[in-house]
């Protein structure tokens, strides 16, 4: 096997909280995520997209099959992993500068050159300047840009984005969205996205995967054949869409 | 590499045009304004109340006596020695306290099995008024500083310890997963994510503390000491020389003014986000 992530019949029980009943999230999902590739979940809210996503970085145990990432059982989180969260979830405590080297710091590993790339990463971004800002001083879109840097600072194979731009206003998700694609061609990582926006799925991705409605399973993965580079006209196209609506179909509405 | 954002990004700067009107005086000192005259008032009513015979000398004073007698007793070396004594005995105890109710506090909060073993306990043992101790204090450790920082300490504990608890026991979740996503051992967990979270809450224990610890160093001294402010208003207002004891009153309440506000510096210095 050569696939850079594959699941294989992942069963997921998620525990929220200490105490708390547990759920069946997911229940026999196959899929795989060839390297270099930008492939989007989408599936009902609360069908348990997150949690395959989660159980991907290695941060809950899956209950049977298994995921293979790189062709390594995932176990735990690792350094060929890292997570883009929904929340921005920046450590309020941290200056910009601090949240985006924070996996670095963890790891002892920055010295010079690793500096200078996350200089480089900041400008990637589109936060030069911002650096000594607190997270509580930044916009939702800013808060989105320093999440994504900390993610690729680390230099991860696998970045996982859990519906990054949910919170953000509509006008600057599109803005995020064009910028991600630029930053998924510029650094050619593996990227697997979730999200409920079924265009910025089709958007984004070479393959969207349709996930059933709780317990999920993978109801249908759909092959976008959008030329590549996609601009804004690309989102508002016709054949974009057509994808959608074909998606949207597929979608099953919570009861 | 340049930066791939279309646009310039765009920031709030506080722009100062010229021209506009700039924010009136009563307006940007209200609450300082306000409170001022609010002081002023009291000490006015205070004066005019004892003045008129309304409440007797005697017994209250009254402020022109406050002050006069403050600044003949404030630069004597007799009253030093219990301002001095009342300073240590707050500080030791109030430097003790925050110590044990962090290191104590945040490991409590951390680990679910110590939080749920202890937090009966501790919800016990701060039930019960510390005063209730006194004499028992004294069987130990007799009459001294060292019993009086005893009870500062048990007076102020408490505050600083149960927010540390909450503090590393409320970590948000999406914290937790950061730390967690970057694999941070245990110990980075709790140095970078559970310590700085629980600081506000420890910071807002403090200030809690402080007051309670002024209570009791004072009544610490009240009953065990022959030093100290606490001591010195007993005796003074036992032979009702009612003027002195009203200044070590004011001077007590500056030391709670003086730490609260230090408090209040470090929260604006240091956690600013």
């Amino acid at each position: 096997m050569d696939k850079k992530i594959s699941a294989r019949n992942v069963s997921v029980i998620y525990r929220g909280k200490f105490n708390q009943e547990p759920v069946l999230a997911c229940e026999g999902v196959d899929l795989e995520v060839e390297e270099r590739e930008f492939v989007s979940i989408v599936g009902p809210s609360g069908c348990g997209k997150t949690t395959f996503l989660y159980a991907v970085d290695g941060l809950l145990p899956i209950n049977t099959g298994e995921i293979r990432v790189n062709d390594r059982p995932v176990t735990a989180p690792g350094a060929d992993r890292a997570l883009v969260f929904q929340n921005a979830a920046l450590l309020p405590w941290r200056t910009v500068w601090g949240n985006i080297t924070y996996g670095l710091k963890l790891k002892g590993d920055l010295n010079q050159e690793k500096v200078s790339k996350v200089e480089n990463l900041v400008d990637l971004v589109g936060l030069k300047g911002f650096e000594n800002r607190y997270p509580s001083q930044l916009s939702g879109g800013m808060q989105q840009r320093a999440n994504l840097a900390r993610g690729l600072a680390v230099n991860p194979d696998i970045l996982l984005l859990d519906e990054p731009f949910a919170s953000v206003d509509a006008q600057t998700r599109e803005k995020l969205q064009l910028e991600l694609t630029q930053i998924w061609a510029r650094t050619q990582k593996t990227m697997l996205l979730v999200t409920h926006d079924i265009s910025e799925a089709v958007f984004l991705s070479d393959r969207v995967i349709v996930f059933s409605a709780r317990p999920a399973r993978v109801r249908e993965v759909i092959d976008v054949a959008i030329p590549r580079p996609r601009s804004l006209e690309t989102k508002h196209s016709e054949l974009l869409q057509e994808y959608v609506q074909r998606i949207w179909n597929l979608i099953e509405l919570p009861s | 590499m340049s930066s791939i954002s279309s646009e310039p990004v765009v920031t709030n700067p506080v722009v100062t045009v010229p021209g506009l009107p700039p924010i009136p005086w009563s307006e940007r000192y209200f609450r300082f304004l306000w409170g001022s005259v609010g002081i002023v008032g009291f000490l006015v009513i205070w004066q005019v109340s004892v003045v008129s015979g309304l409440v007797d000398r005697l017994f209250v004073s009254s402020p022109i006596d406050v002050i006069i007698t403050a600044f003949r007793l404030l630069p004597s070396r007799d009253f030093m020695v219990h301002l001095i004594s009342t300073a240590q005995c707050l500080f030791w105890g109030l430097l003790i306290a925050v110590f044990i109710g962090i290191v104590v506090g945040l490991p409590l909060g951390w680990f679910p099995t110590l939080n749920a073993m202890f937090e009966p306990v501790i919800a016990g043992i701060y039930g019960v008024p510390y005063i209730a101790f006194l004499p028992v204090i004294i069987m130990w450790t007799g009459i001294g500083m060292t019993s009086r920082i005893i009870i500062v300490v048990w007076s102020a504990v408490f505050p600083v310890m149960i927010n540390a608890i909450q503090g590393a026991r409320e970590v948000d979740t999406d914290y937790l997963r950061v730390g967690r996503s970057f694999s941070a051992t245990n110990l980075q967990m709790f140095f970078t994510i559970a310590l700085p979270s629980s600081v506000p809450y420890i910071l807002a224990g403090l200030r809690t503390s402080i007051g309670r610890a002024i209570v009791g160093t004072v009544v610490a001294e009240f009953f065990m000491s022959s030093r100290g402010l606490g001591y010195f208003i007993n005796l003074k207002a036992n032979s009702l020389e009612m003027a002195p004891a009203f200044v070590a009153v004011v001077v007590l309440a500056l030391f709670g003014i003086a730490l609260v506000s230090l408090v209040t510096y470090i929260e604006n210095r240091f956690c600013t986000w």
